[in-house]
């Protein structure tokens, strides 16, 4: 029984390596196939409800924009569908590229840009706030649509660098509500690559677009896995591994040990997010209190989230990167801990034996450890901070209604010039994210107006202002600004961290080493 | 029949309680899931449709009526995160987590009996003392540690398994007849597919077997050694019986109630490991649909997760209580 046993359990091993040792060599033979390992399942693949990473990183390469950007440089606005535009206040009229096909073969044509704006506008989530502000849509003739915005807003063509185009035909084929629902699962774009299938909890799958306008970097993938993948340590173990040619979100010590291994490379990037940012609420005592948060800001050691990088990031002075094209960054004032200030400013609060409640989303270990941060840092002038983890639409909740002193997120925009995207969701009244419940009039007017002015002196000045007000209130602990490290193997060549996305892939822009 | 139509009466108060529970529990959690549905900077005109749309604006009470009317038709709810029906994405999902909890219930049982017997062969010896001592020390590891470790020793360092998932990324996967991959490449009479699913089994089966298996094992060896110290035992070796013959006509056959009592509540513990294996896994199953729902505050496939694990929790239950007189007289003579 025993020795039949071992024989048998030993027939199976060597069977499992035969086969396994044969999958291993298949993969590394595979040039055409890229898997991508994504750190999670889209919810939908609609280009008008897409919101999250793993969700635009599709939505990007099926479908094409009107306008595009320099990853270098992205003040520079470059054609996409559109290969010219004009300007004149309000009317924007932009001619667009010929010979443009759909995947199913249908021509490309001002009705789409029309239908797409339109129905963004009407269904108002995903990233339609960046042409909220959007009148009318017009179109002259099937190479001419002229979009009218309610105001001047000198942002308009680079926002629509990151609106993606559906086809009028499939929008007229699917209306309304109801028909929104056939969008999440269904693809037909002008893209790079070709929606074919989804596998639920799984992978989807991308075919290269052979007709696309475009131009592929050299030995393009012909297929692409998209694999959904939520556990951190197995993006990083199947990368090392060869089961993944590219995974996001690779935890930073990972990302620096892959690094440092034989095969692989690391390319660095610029990141907007100013992650983890700590809001502290207006609203509740004894945040409430601007001297207190004064305080807080004062008190917060900023070097231990540097450390938390690993010496990839920095200590913001605003929201808005320095290289980001209109960043009052260099002349805002260096932020960094200073107990003293601290004391004297919890001193002139006039609150004694202070306390507070900070509900943390949960599942983000940047998140967790700032939290930890300002716990420590409060101590050290006399505030006790209690932090509670909380899944992330509780801990959101806890914020809006009061029930928490502090949030944990990150402050970022997905326009590449559109600075005024990085207040609204966070400190305009009502935003969503305006987890510190800020409300100042002055300020929302202020945000409003920047996009107006088309000087471009006048308009940093605004930018300045906008963003000295938010310091001055004291309502956000801007604790770092880290840079992404990503790991490229080396037998895959082409990848750039996207400056104006979450993380972004271009799959277009990938190649096979030769 | 009786027995048995008594036990389903009580299989369907037990699942309404557990559907009010964790509908209850699901909801008091102070959260808008209308909200993080919508998105980062969605409007508030948005919001509120979205909110509309699931019902979500509606007192507790009636949410709650109209969940419990919809079940008794039959009607599991609505995925607001795959915009899918519950009862269709349990379909997609659910053979997934059946041929895991299968494969590994089946490995559970062939190893908790192979190495008990193994170990009664000679109590107290060398093997008996190895196999306590192993199966002690892996079910003292936690799941989540466990299945790292054999991710890390199997894939990463000797490349002989999958790191994740239910089938190799780059292959292409059999067609799907039943939703089980294992019977799926058997129809479609490709062994090559069937040992790639297989493989891609191996891990998270062994990461839920070498967690429970020591009770088992334990338990099994516990009772074969108590059963052979019997005096029938000692007249059919004194009568001439085989070692074999008493150990696995005898000893074994009378050893199995409570083994099977056991067996049944490990069972159980399978149901709720699954899920936290799917997830180290990436395994395409329920625990990892009911997780990411979770995680968005998507309640209905959470609260269809309770009641497919009770529902089969309760089945198995079922099926023991009737293989008890089967397997030992005592009980049915006792019975009737």
């Amino acid at each position: 029984m025993t020795k039949r046993t071992i024989l048998l359990f030993a027939a199976a091993l060597l069977t499992a390596s035969g086969i396994g040792a044969a999958h291993h060599g298949a993969m590394a033979a595979d040039k055409s196939t890229l898997v991508w390992a994504d750190a999670g399942e889209p919810s939908t693949i609609d280009p008008a409800k897409a919101n999250i990473d793993w969700e635009l990183d599709l939505t990007r390469n099926i479908y094409d924009e009107l306008t595009t950007y320099a990853y270098d440089d992205p003040a520079k606005i470059l054609p996409s569908l559109a290969t010219s535009w004009t300007n004149d206040g309000t009317k924007w009229t932009f001619k667009l590229r010929e010979g443009v096909t759909f995947h199913n073969g249908a021509p490309f044509t001002a009705d789409d840009v029309k239908a797409t704006i339109e129905r963004m506008l009407r269904i108002g989530q995903g990233q339609s706030y960046l042409i909220k502000d959007i009148k009318t849509v017009t179109v002259v003739d099937p190479q001419t649509v002229v979009i009218e915005t309610e105001a001047p807003n000198v942002y308009l063509s680079a926002n629509l660098s990151h609106i993606e185009i559906v086809s009028a035909a499939d929008i007229k084929a699917h209306p309304g509500e109801s028909g929104d629902a056939y969008f999440a699962d269904h693809a037909n774009g002008t893209g790079a690559y070709k929606f074919v299938s989804w596998t639920r909890g799984s992978q989807i799958e991308l075919e290269r677009n052979a007709k696309w306008w475009g131009h592929f970097a050299a030995n393009p993938y012909d297929r692409i896995l998209d694999r959904f993948v939520s556990e951190a340590a197995n993006r990083a173990r199947g990368l090392e591994g060869g089961e993944f040619d590219l995974a996001n979100y690779v935890p930073l010590d990972d990302a620096i040990r892959i690094s440092r291994e034989k095969g692989f490379h690391a390319v660095e990037g610029h990141y907007l997010w100013v992650w983890p940012t700590i809001y502290l609420n207006t609203k509740l005592a004894p945040t409430d209190n601007p001297d207190f948060r004064a305080a807080l800001v004062a008190a917060f050691n900023y070097s231990d989230m540097i450390k938390f990088s690993s010496g990839l990031a920095v200590t913001p002075r605003g929201v808005i990167p320095e290289w980001y094209p209109g960043s009052p960054e260099k002349d805002l004032p260096v932020i960094k801990q200073d107990l003293e200030a601290a004391k004297a400013a919890l001193k002139k609060s006039g609150i004694s034996n202070p306390s507070m409640t900070c509900v943390i989303p949960s599942g983000f270990p940047a998140f967790s450890f700032a939290a930890t941060v300002l716990q420590s840092s409060a101590a050290q002038i006399g505030i006790s901070v209690k932090v509670e983890l909380a899944p992330f639409a509780e801990a959101i909740d806890a914020a809006h209604k009061n029930r928490s002193n502090c949030f944990d997120i990150g402050n970022a925009n997905l326009s590449p010039t559109d600075v005024t995207k990085f207040f609204d969701a966070h400190y305009v009244t009502g935003g969503f994210y305006n987890t510190a419940n800020y409300s100042n009039p002055e300020f929302d007017a202020l945000v409003k107006k920047i996009s107006t002015v088309f000087d471009n002196k006048q308009r940093y000045e605004l930018v300045k202002k906008a963003q000295e007000i938010i310091n001055d209130a004291h309502i956000v602990i801007l604790t770092a600004r880290p840079t992404i490290l990503f790991d490229e193997p080396d037998h895959v060549t082409g990848y750039h961290v996207n400056p104006t996305d979450y993380t972004g892939v271009r799959f277009y822009d990938l190649g096979a080493a030769k | 029949m009786i027995f048995v139509a008594k036990r389903l009466v009580w299989a369907l108060v037990v699942l309404f309680v557990v559907a009010t529970l964790t509908f209850l529990l699901s909801h008091v959690v102070p959260a808008d899931p209308a909200a993080f549905l919508a998105g980062q900077n969605a409007s508030a005109e948005s919001v509120a449709r979205i909110a509309a749309k699931y019902g979500l604006n509606r007192p507790l009470g009636t949410q709650f009526l109209d969940y419990i009317g919809g079940l008794l038709q039959g009607d599991l709810g609505y995925s607001m995160r795959t915009k899918e029906s519950v009862a269709l994405d349990l379909i997609h999902f659910l053979p997934a987590t059946l041929e895991l909890l299968f494969v590994s219930f089946v490995t559970y049982l062939v190893f908790s009996f192979g190495l008990a017997i193994a170990a009664v062969r000679k109590p107290g010896g060398i093997i008996d003392q190895s196999i306590q001592l192993g199966t002690m020390l892996s079910s003292g590891i936690p799941v989540f540690w466990l299945g790292m470790a054999l991710q890390f020793i199997f894939f990463y360092k000797l490349g002989l398994l999958p790191l994740s998932g239910r089938f190799p990324i780059r292959e292409t996967p059999p067609h799907l007849h039943s939703g089980f991959l294992l019977i799926d490449s058997l129809i479609d009479g490709d062994f090559r597919d069937f040992w790639l699913a297989l493989q891609s089994l191996i891990l998270p089966s062994l990461t839920i077997v070498l967690n429970l298996l020591a009770v088992g094992t334990r338990l099994t060896r516990a009772s074969l050694v108590a059963e052979a110290d019997k005096p029938y035992v000692r007249t059919a070796r004194g009568k001439g019986l085989g070692p074999r013959s008493v150990l696995y006509k005898h000893v074994l056959r009378n050893a199995l109630s409570p083994i099977l009592t056991v067996t049944t509540m490990q069972f159980g513990y399978m149901i709720s490991w699954v899920i936290l294996v799917e997830v180290i896994f990436d395994w395409p199953g329920i625990g990892l649909y009911a997780y990411q729902s979770f995680e968005v505050f998507d309640y209905q496939p959470v609260i269809a997760l309770a009641l497919v694990s009770t529902a089969v929790f309760s089945l198995i239950n079922l099926m023991m209580d009737l293989l008890y007189p089967l397997i030992d007289p005592r009980v049915r003579s006792a019975g009737s």
